[in-house]
């Protein structure tokens, strides 16, 4: 065994680990160096380095009453756990722990599709349950309901909503955590807990009112360390009739302003699904020159862009539309789009985009038909699980900072401008941000923007150059009110300091918290910043 | 002596990434290197085998034989073993009869390149001398060599 957990010793970890499987049995123990290399994160910018943080085991659960146990365990001997729930998180850690020595909870066996119901639309699911596994439970028995995922399938809906992922189809179920509804948590002291209507013996909707009575603690278990989450529910969408598409132009800088604004009143009144914005200047910064304005420090003027708009024909900016429900409203919500931006917004153009009956078809899901070239991936706008994204990986893999900035044009110029600007000594940093560089519209009421650098395993320069960046842009985006929203735990330190409103408030009210559930830093010590009194130096 | 090739060799792009999403750019597509290969989906005769629900569920998400999201001819992963390849050898794990479970399993367990490794809590080793049988019956009914 590689490393032994905090504090304790190996003739009392070889202990533990017998009491470990005990609890579970000998086969879902593992501590082997060979058992535990897939617990490292294969994305690391610390691969190999002083930096990684590395498991000494990993247990896997079958079931509520096992994950209990260990528990309870682990408090006896105070060995951290580390609780993952299919692995997935990649770009963000992985399944990797924040405290080396942490032994991983892996809840992969405990993957039961509990409950999916067609008229009420909700699911109820364990934590080894993933999105293909979800989505093929629902293929399977013909349910009328469609689920909202993530780029990889292979995540799952209660780790990817714990760490407050999205999707890509309407507002109100692209926001994991904020979709979600109802909970099961074992505590650090190993009782278990239902939040919402869950707590009231014999309620029928735990996954319809999320809040039952008095404080609603599921907040705490996302992104945090207060429990270890063995149940969740989440709301459906119920499978919409009809699906449309269209894809609106408009020819100079500034007029993104307006768009931006016009595409907030849709998705805020419910009439799009996400709005996939685009600069189709982007294609023109493989050229050198125009790479040098897009990139030039203080940014490039209005002028000049529209300018190299002008010459090379092209529209400034663009965003693909998506519309769900009956036909009918498709495709009156759409044209109503079109004229409500086409008539203020002057040289703004409209191209009409596939549209169909929903479930789509094979052929359909290919998106090979759209007559514009389209940034929508269309198995993700659909709900269908995939792995198709994976084309874009390169390297081992990337990591993930992505700042939330407001709604706004004005807001994505100057994020443009000063990421640009104070990442200036790092080149890789220009191909995220210049002044063609788009918004992402993943959760439903912020822009964010990404800056994903690739490593790789025997490149440590490289690794430690994105390392650097990395913490740089943390730096950067936090002095000018930007902040990351999901982060892998050799970044979490970094991020949650930046949240320092009076003092660390925020922070200090979560280690409040710790110090009276976990003083002894049981789950997961260090998730969202949050340490521990054991554990704070 | 069988030849042993890799699975998902590393990839042959600058060091630096071309952003993930962001600078996907308006169309959606990422850059592809020429990709050489069938124009249309190989032919792909599944035994019936218990390893074919191991091996759909997955691995074929990305080393299946069918055509990619959004216009790429391939999946990922196939797609990167087309290119090493070169047509040299199919780049659809369905059509090698060359991967025996222990040299699925050093792939699996360590990753290389984009891929991950796995963990055995979600994929057994008997889970994967499964998919090396069904791959094995799979290529030879498919009646590629």
């Amino acid at each position: 065994m590689a490393v032994l957990p905090p504090d304790l010793d190996a003739a009392n970890f070889a202990r533990f680990l017998e009491e470990l499987r005990g609890a579970v049995g000998a086969d879902w123990v593992w501590s082997s160096e060979d058992d535990l290399g897939p617990y490292r994160d294969s994305f690391s910018p610390v691969w190999n380095q002083a930096e990684e943080r590395h498991a000494s085991a990993a247990v896997a659960p079958a079931d509520v009453e096992q994950v209990q146990a260990i528990v309870r365990i682990a408090g006896r001997y105070k060995v951290p756990l580390f609780p993952i729930s299919t692995g997935k998180n990649f770009g963000y850690g992985g399944p990797s722990p924040n405290v080396t020595g942490s032994v991983v909870l892996d809840l992969k066996r405990m993957n039961r599709v509990l409950e999916v119901d067609d008229k009420r639309h909700f699911a109820l699911v364990e934590p080894g349950v993933s999105y293909f596994d979800l989505y093929r439970h629902i293929k399977d028995k013909g349910l009328k309901v469609m689920i909202d995922c993530p780029d990889p399938g292979w995540g799952s809906p209660i780790g990817n909503s714990l760490e407050r992922g999205i999707g890509y189809t309407m507002p109100q179920f692209r926001d994991h955590f904020g979709a979600s509804c109802g909970m099961e948590v074992v505590l650090p002291n190993g009782e278990v807990m239902r939040t919402g209507m869950g707590a009231l013996p014999g309620s029928q909707s735990w996954q319809e009112y999320k809040y039952g009575f008095g404080p609603d603690p599921s907040g705490l278990f996302a992104q945090g360390n207060f429990g270890i989450v063995t149940k969740m529910g989440f709301r459906l969408m119920p499978l919409p009739e009809y699906y449309r598409t269209g894809l609106i132009t408009v020819p100079r800088r500034r007029d993104f302003v307006k768009l931006v604004e016009h595409v907030n009143y849709l998705s805020d009144s419910s009439l799009i699904g996400e709005a996939v914005y685009g600069s189709p200047l982007a294609a023109l910064m493989g050229d050198k020159a125009f790479y040098a304005l897009a990139t030039r420090q203080g940014g490039p003027s209005d002028a000049e862009m529209d300018a190299a708009a002008s010459k090379a024909g092209l529209p400034s900016w663009q965003v693909d539309l998506q519309f769900f429900g009956p036909e009918a409203a498709t495709r009156e919500n759409w044209e109503y789009a079109k004229q409500r931006i086409l008539a203020d917004i002057p040289g703004a153009k409209a191209i009409d985009g596939d549209h169909f009956p929903l479930p789509a078809t094979e052929e359909q899901l290919l998106n090979t038909t759209q007559p514009y070239k389209t940034g929508i991936r269309r198995y993700g706008a659909l709900g269908v699980p995939s792995l198709g994204i994976w084309r874009i990986v390169s390297g081992n893999g990337h990591v993930g900072f992505f700042p939330v900035l407001p709604r706004s044009g004005e807001a994505v110029f100057e994020m443009q401008r000063a990421m640009c600007d104070g990442l200036r000594e790092f080149p890789l940093a220009g191909r995220f941000f210049n002044a063609t560089t788009a918004p992402l519209y993943w959760h439903s009421y912020a822009f964010q923007m990404v800056f994903a650098p690739s490593v790789k395993h025997d490149d440590p320069a490289l690794n430690a150059e994105v390392h650097a960046a990395m913490k740089k842009a943390v730096a950067v985006a936090a002095e000018h009110g930007w902040g990351d929203y999901r982060a892998a735990p050799i970044y979490q330190d970094d991020v949650a300091d930046t949240y320092s409103f009076n003092n660390h408030a925020l922070r200090r009210f979560h280690e409040q918290l710790k110090d009276a559930i976990d003083p002894d830093g049981i789950v997961a010590p260090g998730r969202g910043g949050i340490w521990p009194r054991r554990f704070r130096k | 002596m069988r030849r042993i090739m890799l699975l998902v060799p590393p990839l042959a792009v600058a060091s630096l990434a071309v952003a993930i999403f962001g600078a996907e750019g308006v169309g959606g597509q990422t850059a592809q290197a020429a990709v050489p290969g069938p124009a249309a989906a190989p032919h792909v005769v599944k035994a019936d085998l218990p390893g074919r629900a191991i091996f759909e569920q997955n691995c074929a998400p990305c080393h299946g034989a069918g055509p990619g999201d959004d216009g790429a001819p391939m999946l990922p992963g196939t797609m990167t073993l087309e290119r090493r390849y070169q047509g040299e050898i199919p780049g659809a794990l369905e059509l090698r009869d060359d991967l025996d479970g222990d040299t699925l399993r050093l792939f699996v367990r360590n990753g290389i390149g984009a891929m991950p490794m796995f963990r055995k809590s979600e994929l057994s080793d008997a889970d994967v001398d499964a998919v090396a049988a069904y791959l094995k019956a799979t290529a030879e009914a498919s009646a590629v060599k």
